[in-house]
């Protein structure tokens, strides 16, 4: 289509080619006539999402930058679930903080 | 590139000093749980493992290794890169221990603008800060 706009030039690697199938099915069929458009549409819907500022858009946009990170070691679960620090008392003498001073060999 | 604000935090690093509050229930463990929880992502380097391990080990093993387990597996575990090796090599204000420098060179190579470095160690909370991170100490 013409256009007094410049174009830029994208490349269809792996991942792109993966976002393009996987948003696919939630844009309509206008939406994604061309790839080109659709990858348009991805870019002002992702601007919109983070330009509203919201924590959890950010963290998912960090989390995707995290596990983008080669050899990195991705979380399974959440630290909400460590049912023993309800369980147990505090106990002053047996804090883990002081076996970490040893560990280190600050003591 | 537009300006920056100030933004809630999307990501805590967590020291060892941090994460070893989790084996067992310390004064600070409640307040940190909360911070904690108010915060989408975790991360740390995978020298946590080491660290909770050796802490696990010393302080008994048995279950406490499986809790520090448990714990490693909540955490996103960064490798331990050249760049961060290099990083850590270099100088920090004041200057730090060999495995406080690792941790803040990789909270450092993160690059995350909404990265907060949760630790309870003063020194390395005055060369995080000195180097540009967000230092919180939940107490």
């Amino acid at each position: 289509m013409g256009t007094a706009h410049p174009r830029i030039g994208v490349t269809k690697d792996p991942d792109l080619a993966a976002a393009l199938d996987a948003t696919r099915p939630y844009l309509s069929a206008e939406e994604t006539r061309s790839e080109a458009g659709h990858v348009r549409r991805l870019a002002l819907i992702g601007a919109g999402v983070l330009g509203k500022g919201t924590v959890d858009a950010r963290a998912a946009l960090d989390r995707q930058r995290l596990l983008d990170r080669p050899s990195v070691r991705p979380a399974t679960r959440g630290l909400a679930d460590l049912p023993w620090l309800e369980a147990d008392p505090i106990d002053e003498d047996r804090q883990a903080s002081r076996t970490l001073e040893w560990v280190r060999g600050e003591r | 590139m537009g300006p920056r604000r100030a933004l809630s935090p999307t990501t805590a690093y967590l020291d060892a000093s941090a994460a070893v509050k989790l084996l067992r229930p310390e004064p600070e463990t409640s307040v940190l749980v909360t911070e904690l929880g108010a915060i989408a992502l975790h991360v740390s380097s995978e020298l946590l493992e080491i660290e909770l391990r050796c802490v696990a080990r010393r302080a008994g093993g048995g279950e406490l290794i499986e809790r520090a387990e448990r714990i490693c597996a909540a955490v996103h575990l960064l490798p331990y890169t050249l760049a961060i090796r290099a990083r850590a090599g270099e100088a920090f204000v004041p200057p730090q221990r060999a495995l406080d420098a690792l941790h803040l060179a990789t909270a450092l190579d993160l690059r995350l603008q909404a990265l907060v470095l949760v630790t309870y160690d003063r020194r390395q909370a005055e060369g995080g800060r000195a180097a540009g991170l967000d230092v919180v100490v939940p107490t």
